[in-house]
């Protein structure tokens, strides 16, 4: 039974368990973060109830990039935002007829699908530690969606997978 | 080995001797911390009929202190007193299937007179609107807590905008 469970070399093997185990825990404890998304903000590229990983090293050596998926802190990390960066420090951005404009350049999102041309947002003009940020869902009503200004501090990662 | 079971046998003493003491002794921590999972409770809702609501309205009174002050943000107005908050919550207009709130990330800082804390988390309220369909809702809260009569209860809510939307 004991060769079975464990092999020839059951040091080995227990040894290899235990190191799986390690890796395992700060892997997906501290760089994979696991997620489960909730709301429709990002439909249709998360859908809710789908599962990803936030990548907490993702920004180790570049800075985060307009384009890229984010979680976003809030108290802590159980509970994170998941928006799309689409302005970077220092620019201005607005929206305009559902249209989000960057320094009065007209964005091309192709991942928006559906956009609601009520969607409308007075200027605003980034510090050197903010980026804009917004859901894919560009359908539902601008209420409902948390949208605009997130601190450097508060980005956790990228989403990946 | 007896030596060895007996350091394990103290260590487990020593361990069980801890939790038990706080377990009768809780520091203000662990009280507000309790008292969130019981407004948690309070506040969430499985449907039911006017009278339980008003009941589960006076009840929620007892969370706050009598010059509380609610300022969540976005566009609402502050809500000052706890006689306004019990008639707000005894009108409320509650979906059909109710909804679940729940108090995540909680931090709690207690002064170290004893007499006030402030309480940092996530509040999520989870409900069922279509079907399967789970409409949620995330916010970061601060609540400033008092000390009154001995028992903990809020008097001031801050809603933190973890996104600032443009005005």
């Amino acid at each position: 039974m004991q060769s079975i469970l464990l092999g020839r070399r059951p040091r080995r093997t227990l040894i290899r368990a235990a190191v799986l185990v390690v890796v395992s825990a700060v892997v997906f404890g501290w760089i994979l973060i696991p997620i489960r998304a909730q709301g429709i903000s990002m439909q249709p590229t998360y859908e809710p109830g789908s599962f990803h990983f936030v990548n907490r090293l993702a920004f180790a050596r570049r800075a985060p990039a307009r384009g890229d998926v984010i979680g976003i802190r809030l108290a802590g990390p159980g509970v994170m935002y998941v928006k799309r960066i689409v302005g970077l420090p220092g620019e201005r951005v607005r929206i305009d007829g559902g249209v989000v404009l960057v320094n009065d350049a007209a964005l091309d999102e192709p991942y928006v699908k559906n956009r609601n041309p009520s969607w409308s947002l007075p200027e605003t003009t980034l510090a050197g530690d903010e980026y804009f940020v917004v859901g894919d869902n560009r359908g539902m009503p601008i209420g409902q969606h948390e949208l605009g200004k997130a601190k450097r501090a508060r980005i956790v990662g990228r989403v990946v997978f | 080995m007896r030596l060895l079971a007996r350091v394990v046998a103290i260590v487990l003493a020593l361990v069980v001797a801890y939790y038990a003491y706080h377990w009768y002794f809780p520091d203000d921590e662990a009280l507000i911390r309790a008292r969130l999972d019981d407004l948690a409770a309070t506040v969430s809702h499985t449907g039911g009929d006017g009278f339980s609501q008003l009941t589960r309205a006076a009840k929620f009174g007892t969370f706050f202190t009598e010059d509380v002050v609610i300022e969540i943000g976005g566009g609402i107005a502050p809500i000052r007193g706890r006689d306004t908050v019990m008639a707000l919550a005894a009108k409320a207009q509650v979906p059909g299937e109710g909804f679940t709130i729940r108090f995540v990330d909680v931090t709690v800082a207690a002064d170290p007179s004893g007499l006030s804390a402030l309480a940092t988390m996530t509040a999520t309220a989870q409900g069922r609107s279509l079907g399967d369909f789970q409409a949620i809702d995330a916010r970061e809260l601060e609540m400033g807590w008092r000390k009154v009569e001995g028992e903990w209860r809020i008097d001031r809510v801050t809603g933190v905008e973890t996104i600032q939307r443009p005005r």
